[in-house]
C-alpha cells in the first residue's frame, strides 16, 4: 500500500480566480507549495498574489493561456511542481489533460482519465448509467443520430415535447436550448449544434424529455484509489438564470429520510461504474420524490463551500490525500458526518440582473464584505473584474442550525456585502432569499423565471432615496474637506438648492434642499422629507460609512463616489437596499459630443455595444438596407454570444469597428440612417 | 468640598481655568421678552427686503433672461462656489430706494465672497436683469468697494460678466472722475500686478470699457452664442463706417477664442464656463501665506445661544446692556480674556478667540471717558504689536462732553485713540450694534478708519449725533434768538422745530439709508454675527499682516485722575442717561 504513496509537493493550480485561491488555501495549509499561472489581463490578481510563485502564460483569451497546455506543462518543468489541480472550468474535465498529466509524471488532482471521458461524453454516461440501474430522464443518447440533424429530428418526434437539446460535451449551462414543438425543433437544434462546435469543438448533440419544472440535486461524491467512494450528502441548486446557478443549499429541502438515501446511494453507484476516484458531483433532476440522472461533473464544484459547511471537510484536503493515493479518511457512508444545520452559497456577479442578467464587468471601485461568513472571492477593491472570464465576483456562504436561520443570516450577509462601481446580482439574491415562495416551499429551476415580476422589479427611487443620496453626496464631500469654518451661510437668506440625480434609466430628478447648519453640523431639509443629517462619517477604503437620519429614521449607510468611468456615480448601501444615482456635473462631461449635437448632425441611429466584449461577427456593411431588427453583428462577451440587431429600418450608415476588434461598453459600433 | 479645596492648596499640577464671559438671560423678564420680540420684528423685516432685493430685476426681466437660456446672477454664483461654500455677500441693499422709482436691487451687482476649489474668491456677477446689467453710480462704487476688498485682503478675483456697460443718462456721475468707472481697470490692471489672480467670464455683453474687464483679466473664458466683446456694438459700427454686422461676429466666441485671442477659453453655456472657471482656479496654485483656521480640530461654539442677544440687546438705543454678553455669544466658547477690566470701564477690551483664532475685542459699555480712549489706545497697540487681528463692537454715543471732560484732555485721549485706530495695520472688523455717533464712530474704526470690513445691526443707527440731541440743540439755537428777539418760543413751535428734524435723523442713519450708499459693507442679523466675522476675518487672513507704525501721539498727565474714583462710580448713571447730552452737561458740575 504505502509503496503507491505519491508524496505531493508542489501544486501548480491551472486555473485563476476564488478557486486558485481557495486551492492555495488548503495547501499551504498542508505545507505544500503553490504555483499560479496567470495571463496578461490577470498580472496583477488575487491569486497571483497568494500563489508562492506564479507564471505567466500567455495573453487574455483561453485557449492561448489557461487552456494552453503546453504552456502549463513548461510551467510545471520551470517550477519543479509534482501536482497539477485544474479546480473548476478550463481544463478540469478534459480528459486528454488529465491523460498527458501521467505522461509527463505529473500527479492530476482529479478522476481518471476514462472516468472523465466517460462522464464527459453525455451520451455515452447515459448508456453507463442505464446498465448500472440509476435512474435517467427518458431520451435519445445514441451517437449514430448525434451529429445527423434530420435523424435526431426523427428521435425527438419518437420521443414528444417539450424536448431539451444538448451538446454531448456541453455543460456549465452551455450548449442547451429547449425544443416546445416540432416547428423549432430544428432551428433550436442548429443554433444549439453552432454553439457546441464553437465551444467544445464538437457538433454533436442528445435529447431527452424536458421536465418543466424540475429541481435540481446533485450528490457530492468522493471515490479514492481503493475502491472506496462515499457521498457527502446532496446540494439543491435550482435557483438559477440562464441555467446558472445562483443561490445553492445542502442539503436539499423536501427529501425525504429515504430518497436521500436512494439518490445518495444512486449517486455512489455512478461513481462506480466509472470507477471514480476524487471528488465528483452527480446532477439529478428532481420531481416530487423522483430523481433521474442528469450528467455527472468530474471536478470539485463551484458549490462544494455549502457541503463543507454542513459536513465539517475540507474537500480540497480530501483531493490532494486522494491524489497522493490514500484511501479516504472515511470509508464508511455511515460514519460520513453531517448533515449539521444547513447552508447556503450565494454567488455575487458582477452583471445586469434588470437586462437579462448580462454581465456587467468592470472596475470594483469599493468592496465591503461581510465580516463574520465564509467569503469565497479573489476581487479585492480596485479590482477589475474582466471581461474575457467570468463575472462571478465572489461566493457569499452562510451556515444556520435550521434553513430558516440561515436564510435570515444569508440576507443580513448580503446587506454587508457592498460592491460599488459594477452592477451586481445582490438585491436580487436578497429578494429571492426574501420571497416567500423561496422561504416557504421547495423552488425549482423555473422560480427565477416564474417570479420575474416580483423579483425583477423596476427600481423606482423614491424621496427618502433621494433624500439618502443627497445627504450622503454632502457628506462625502465635506468629509473630504475637512474642517471648514462657516459651511453654506448666505447673509439674511436661507440657502435652496437643488440638486441633480439621474437614477438607472438617465431619468433625471430635481432635489430640493434648504440648508443649515447648526452648531458644526450641517442639516439639510429635503423635499417633503423634512430634516435629514449625516454624522459619524469614517472612511474605510474607499467606502465612506456613516450614520444617515432621513426623515426621524436612522440607517447605517456605506457609500461610495466614483471610480471607473463613472467619476460621478454614487452607490449607496442600506441595510434595506442598495442603489446608485448618476450626480450631474457642472460641466458636460463629454464635450465633444455636445459640441456635435449643437452642430445639428441630426441624430441618426447609432447602435451602440451593450457591454464590453469582441465583436466576432459583423453581418452588413455601409451602404446595406436594414430591417429593424434585423441582425447586425455578434458580439461575443463573457463567453456568451450576443446578437447586435439594428433598432430601426434604414440604411446602414457606418461600421465603425471591424470583426475581431474589442470594443467597450457603449462603443458605437454601427450607424443606421432611418 | 473641603477635600477639593485641600486637593487645591496641595496640587501643583494644573489646569487652565477657562475665563468664560456671559450670564443665562431670564427669559421670562418683560424687558428681555420686549427685546426679543422688537429685534426680531426688524430682522424680520430686514429679511424680506432681502427676499425682494435677491430676487432681482423682476419676473418680466428674468423670463427673458432666462429664455435665452442664460442662468440668473445668482444661480451662477451658486455653480461656481464650491458646494460647501458660504457667500458672504457685500452690500446687498446697495441702491436700495436710491434713485426715485427706479429700483435697482443690489446696485445691479452682485458681489461677495466665497470658495471656489477651497480658495476664497472675489466674485463680482452683473445682474443683467436689473436694467441689463448697466452701470449705476452706485453700480460703479459696489464693484470697486468689492476689487477694495479683493486688493487688501488679497482674493483673487472672478467677474462674471453680462452687462451693457455705463449708464448713458447718468454718464456723468458714472464716467469722469477718480473712483468712477474707469477705476475697474485701474483695480484690475493693479491686483494682477500683485499677483491676485483676475479671471473673467463672459457671459453676456461686454460692451465698450466694459470690454476691458475680459481683455485686462489674466484669463477669461467666453460662451459661445452667448458672450460678445466689442468696443463699439452694431449700431454704433454701423453708425459710425456703415458696416453691417452681427454682434456673434463682431465680437463672439468664436472669433475671440480663434481669432483675436481676446479670451482663452471657448464655453459651450453658463455651467460649462463656470465649470472652466472653477478649473481655472484649480490650477491658480494660490497659496495663503499665513495659518488660518485648521490649526484647531473641532471648533468651540459659544456656551450660549447668539439668539439670546435680541433679547439681551433690542432695538431701544435708550437701553443699556453690558457688551460682554454680545461677545460671549460671539466667540468661541464664551472665552474672553479681558485686558484692564478695572480702568476706563466704559471701554471693554480683551482677548479671545474667533473659530481657532485669536482677536481683540474693543467694545462700547457707555460714553468714552479719557481713560476709557487711553485704554483702547493701550490695548490696540497691544495687537498690533501681536499682529492680533481687531474687533469693534460699536455702541457709542461719543466721547464724554462738558468742562470736567475737555479739562482733562478727552480731545487729546480721544485723539490718541482715534491715531492708535487709524495706524493700526492688524486686520480690523467693525460692527455696528446699536448707536454710532459723532467722534466716537471714529474712535470706534468708523467706515474712515478703513476697517476690512464693517456691518451695521438692524438696530443701529449711524449720524453725527443722535435725532434727539441734534433737535435740542436746534431748538436752544432757536430759543436763545427767540429770547434775544424777546419773542416767546412755544412747546408746539418747538415741537414742531424738533419733529422734523428727529425724522430725518432718524431716516437717515437708518442701516437702510447707509447701507443703501455703501457707508458700510452690509446689514447683518446680530445672531449671524459669528459667522460674519468669522468668514471676515478668514477673508482677511488672504493678506500677510503688516507691521505697524504709529504716529505721533500728543502726550499728557492725567489730572482727572483724581475725580476717577467719582468718574467711576458716575459711569452708571452716565450709561444711563447718554442720550440727552444736555443731561450730562447738567450732570458734571453737580459732581464737581
Amino acid at each position: 500500500m504505502s509503496a503507491r504513496l505519491k508524496e505531493i509537493s508542489k501544486v501548480l493550480v491551472a486555473n485563476r480566480g476564488e478557486i486558485a485561491c481557495r486551492v492555495f488555501r488548503t495547501c499551504k495549509k498542508l505545507g505544500i507549495k503553490t504555483v499560479g499561472v496567470f495571463s496578461e489581463p490577470d498580472r496583477n490578481s488575487q491569486h497571483v498574489h497568494l500563489a508562492d510563485e506564479a507564471y505567466f502564460i500567455g495573453p487574455a483569451q483561453s485557449t492561448l493561456s489557461y487552456l494552453n497546455q503546453e504552456k502549463i506543462f513548461e510551467v510545471v518543468k520551470r517550477s519543479g511542481a509534482n501536482a497539477i489541480h485544474p479546480g473548476y472550468g478550463f481544463l478540469s474535465e478534459n480528459s486528454d489533460f488529465a491523460r498527458k498529466c501521467a505522461e509527463e509524471n505529473v500527479i492530476f488532482v482529479g478522476p481518471p482519465p476514462q472516468a472523465i471521458f466517460d462522464m464527459g461524453i453525455k451520451n455515452k454516461s447515459k448508456e453507463l448509467m442505464i446498465a448500472a440501474g440509476v435512474p435517467v430522464v427518458p431520451g435519445y443518447h445514441g451517437s449514430e443520430a448525434a451529429s445527423n440533424l434530420e435523424a435526431l429530428e426523427k428521435e425527438a418526434l419518437k420521443l414528444g415535447f417539450p424536448l431539451m437539446i444538448k451538446a454531448v460535451k456541453g455543460g456549465g449551462g452551455k450548449g442547451m436550448r429547449i425544443a416546445r414543438s416540432a416547428d423549432e425543433f430544428m432551428s433550436q437544434a442548429q443554433s444549439c449544434q453552432s454553439e457546441a462546435e464553437k465551444a467544445f469543438g464538437d457538433g454533436a448533440l442528445l435529447i431527452e424529455r424536458y421536465i418543466e419544472a424540475p429541481r435540481h440535486v446533485e450528490v457530492q461524491v468522493f471515490g479514492d484509489n481503493h475502491g472506496n467512494c462515499v457521498y457527502l450528502w446532496e446540494r439543491d441548486c435550482s435557483v438559477q438564470r440562464r441555467h446558472q446557478k445562483v443561490i445553492e443549499e445542502a442539503p436539499a429541502p423536501g427529501l425525504s429520510l429515504e430518497t436521500r438515501s436512494k439518490i445518495g446511494t444512486a449517486a455512489v453507484n455512478a461513481a462506480k461504474a466509472v470507477n471514480y476516484s476524487g471528488a465528483g458531483t452527480v446532477e439529478f433532476i428532481v420531481e416530487n420524490q423522483d430523481f433521474y440522472f442528469m450528467e455527472m461533473n468530474t471536478r470539485l464544484q463551484v458549490e462544494h463551500p455549502v457541503t463543507e459547511a454542513i459536513t465539517g471537510l475540507d474537500l480540497v484536503q480530501w483531493q490532494l490525500m486522494v491524489a497522493m493515493g490514500h484511501e479516504l479518511p472515511i470509508k464508511d457512508q455511515s460514519k460520513v458526518p453531517g448533515p449539521f444545520g444547513h447552508a447556503f452559497e450565494m454567488r455575487v456577479y458582477a452583471e445586469d440582473t434588470m437586462a437579462g442578467f448580462v454581465p456587467a464587468p468592470g472596475l470594483v471601485h469599493a468592496l465591503r464584505t461581510p465580516p463574520n461568513c465564509r467569503v469565497e472571492s479573489a476581487i479585492v477593491e480596485g479590482d477589475q473584474v474582466s471581461v474575457h472570464y467570468d463575472p462571478m465576483i465572489a461566493k457569499v456562504v452562510v451556515w444556520g442550525e435550521s434553513r430558516t436561520e440561515a436564510i435570515k443570516k444569508a440576507d443580513v450577509a448580503l446587506s454587508q456585502f457592498n460592491a460599488a462601481g459594477v452592477e451586481t446580482n445582490v438585491d436580487f439574491m436578497r429578494k429571492i432569499l426574501r420571497s416567500k415562495p423561496f422561504q416557504q416551499d421547495v423552488v425549482t429551476t423555473k422560480f427565477i423565471e416564474e417570479n420575474r415580476e416580483s423579483l425583477l422589479g423596476k427600481r423606482e427611487l423614491s424621496s427618502e432615496h433621494l433624500a439618502l443620496a443627497t445627504v450622503t453626496l454632502s457628506a462625502i464631500q465635506d468629509y473630504n474637506k475637512g474642517q471648514t469654518l462657516v459651511r453654506r451661510f448666505r447673509l439674511n437668506a436661507d440657502l435652496n438648492t437643488n440638486l441633480s440625480l439621474k437614477n438607472d434609466d438617465d431619468k433625471e430628478l430635481q432635489v430640493k434642499i434648504q440648508h443649515s447648519d447648526a452648531s458644526g453640523q450641517s442639516n439639510y431639509s429635503v423635499q417633503e422629507i423634512g430634516d435629514c443629517s449625516a454624522s459619524n462619517v469614517e472612511k474605510k477604503g474607499n467606502f465612506y460609512e456613516m450614520d444617515v437620519t432621513v426623515g426621524g429614521k436612522k440607517l447605517s449607510v456605506a457609500a461610495a463616489l466614483g471610480g471607473g468611468d463613472a467619476q460621478n456615480v454614487l452607490s449607496i448601501f442600506t441595510p434595506e437596499n442598495s442603489f446608485n444615482v448618476e450626480v450631474c456635473t457642472l460641466g458636460p462631461v463629454d464635450k465633444s459630443q455636445m459640441d456635435s449635437e449643437a452642430g445639428g448632425a441630426g441624430s441618426s441611429g447609432s447602435v451602440k455595444s451593450p457591454m464590453p466584449g469582441t465583436l466576432e461577427k459583423v453581418s452588413v456593411k455601409a451602404g446595406d438596407n436594414v430591417k429593424k431588427g434585423q441582425q447586425l453583428g455578434t458580439l461575443v462577451a463573457m463567453k456568451m454570444e450576443h446578437i447586435i440587431r439594428s433598432p430601426c429600418d434604414g440604411t446602414v450608415e457606418k461600421v465603425h469597428q471591424q470583426a475581431g476588434q474589442t470594443v467597450g461598453k457603449g462603443s458605437n459600433l454601427f450607424t443606421i440612417k432611418p | 468640598r473641603q477635600l477639593g479645596i485641600l486637593m487645591q492648596r496641595r496640587s501643583n499640577f494644573h489646569l487652565d481655568a477657562p475665563s468664560v464671559v456671559g450670564t443665562e438671560p431670564d427669559k421670562n423678564a418683560p424687558e428681555y421678552q420686549e427685546n426679543y420680540e422688537s429685534m426680531k420684528k426688524v430682522v424680520q423685516d430686514l429679511r424680506t427686503r432681502v427676499s425682494k432685493i435677491m430676487a432681482g430685476g423682476g419676473e418680466k426681466a428674468i423670463t427673458r433672461h432666462t429664455s435665452k437660456g442664460k442662468l440668473l446672477a445668482r444661480d451662477r454664483i451658486q455653480y461656481l462656489l464650491d458646494s460647501d461654500s458660504s457667500f458672504l455677500e457685500v452690500s446687498q441693499f446697495a441702491g436700495y430706494e436710491l434713485y426715485g422709482d427706479e429700483e435697482v436691487p443690489a446696485g445691479g451687482i452682485v458681489g461677495g465672497i466665497g470658495t471656489v476649489q477651497g480658495v476664497e474668491c472675489m466674485i463680482i456677477a452683473n445682474d443683467a436683469t436689473v436694467k441689463g446689467g448697466s452701470y449705476y453710480p452706485i453700480t460703479v462704487k459696489k464693484h470697486l468697494r468689492c476689487q477694495e476688498i479683493a486688493m487688501e485682503n488679497r482674493l483673487p478675483c472672478i467677474y462674471l460678466v453680462d452687462s451693457g456697460g455705463a449708464n448713458l443718462p447718468r454718464q456723468a456721475e458714472v464716467f469722469p472722475d477718480r473712483d468712477h468707472f474707469g477705476r475697474i481697470f485701474f483695480h484690475q490692471a493693479k491686483m494682477s500686478s500683485m499677483k491676485i489672480p483676475q479671471i473673467a467670464v463672459v457671459l453676456g455683453s461686454c460692451t465698450a470699457g466694459g470690454a476691458y474687464v475680459p481683455a485686462m483679466a489674466d484669463e477669461s473664458v467666453i460662451v459661445r452664442n452667448q458672450g460678445t466683446i466689442f468696443l463699439a456694438g452694431p449700431p454704433l459700427v454701423k453708425a459710425a463706417t456703415g458696416e453691417e454686422i452681427s454682434a456673434e461676429d463682431l465680437g463672439g466666441a468664436d472669433l475671440h477664442c480663434g481669432k483675436s485671442g481676446v479670451t482663452d477659453h471657448y464655453a459651450l453655456n453658463d455651467k460649462d464656463a463656470l465649470q472652466i472657471a472653477r478649473n481655472i482656479v484649480k490650477n491658480l496654485n494660490y497659496t495663503v501665506p499665513q495659518k488660518k483656521f485648521t490649526t484647531r480640530a473641532k471648533v468651540v461654539e459659544p456656551k450660549f445661544d447668539p439668539e439670546e442677544i435680541y433679547g439681551i440687546v433690542g432695538t431701544n438705543l435708550m437701553r443699556t446692556f453690558d457688551i460682554r454678553e454680545v461677545i460671549a455669544r460671539i466667540v468661541d466658547g464664551s472665552e474672553f480674556y479681558e485686558f484692564k477690566e478695572k480702568y476706563g470701564e466704559t471701554l471693554v477690551t480683551g482677548f479671545a478667540n474667533l473659530y481657532g483664532h485669536p482677536v481683540g475685542i474693543i467694545g462700547n459699555n457707555g460714553v468714552l471717558f479719557s481713560e476709557s480712549a487711553l485704554k483702547g489706545t493701550h490695548f490696540i497697540e497691544l495687537c498690533c504689536q501681536r499682529k492680533i487681528p481687531l474687533i469693534f463692537l460699536q455702541n457709542i454715543t461719543g466721547f464724554m462732553v462738558g468742562r470736567e471732560a475737555e479739562r482733562g484732555g478727552i480731545a487729546k485721549n480721544g485723539a490718541k485713540m482715534v491715531t492708535a485706530v487709524s495706524c493700526a495695520k492688524v486686520p480690523k472688523l467693525t460692527v455696528l450694534i446699536g448707536g454710532s455717533y459723532g467722534a466716537g464712530n471714529y474712535g470706534m474704526c468708523g467706515r474712515a478708519y478703513g476697517p476690512r470690513f464693517l456691518y451695521m445691526w438692524p438696530n443701529s443707527r449711524i449720524s453725527v449725533m443722535g435725532g434727539e440731541q441734534a433737535a435740542g440743540v436746534l431748538a436752544q439755537i432757536t430759543r436763545d434768538q427767540r429770547t434775544r428777539e424777546k419773542k416767546e418760543f412755544t412747546a408746539e413751535e418747538e415741537k414742531a422745530l424738533k419733529q422734523p428734524i428727529i425724522e430725518r435723523f432718524e431716516h437717515e442713519g437708518h442701516p437702510y439709508f447707509s447701507s443703501a450708499r455703501l457707508w458700510d459693507d452690509g446689514i447683518i442679523d446680530p445672531k449671524d454675527t459669528r459667522k460674519v466675522l468669522g468668514l471676515s476675518l478668514s477673508a482677511a487672513l488672504n493678506a500677510t499682516i503688516p507691521e505697524t507704525t504709529f504716529g505721533v501721539f500728543r502726550m499728557l498727565v492725567l489730572i482727572c485722575i483724581l475725580v476717577m474714583g467719582r468718574a467711576t462710580t458716575m459711569k452708571h448713571e452716565a450709561n444711563k442717561t447718554t442720550q440727552s447730552s444736555k443731561e450730562v452737561f447738567l450732570f458734571i458740575p453737580t459732581l464737581l
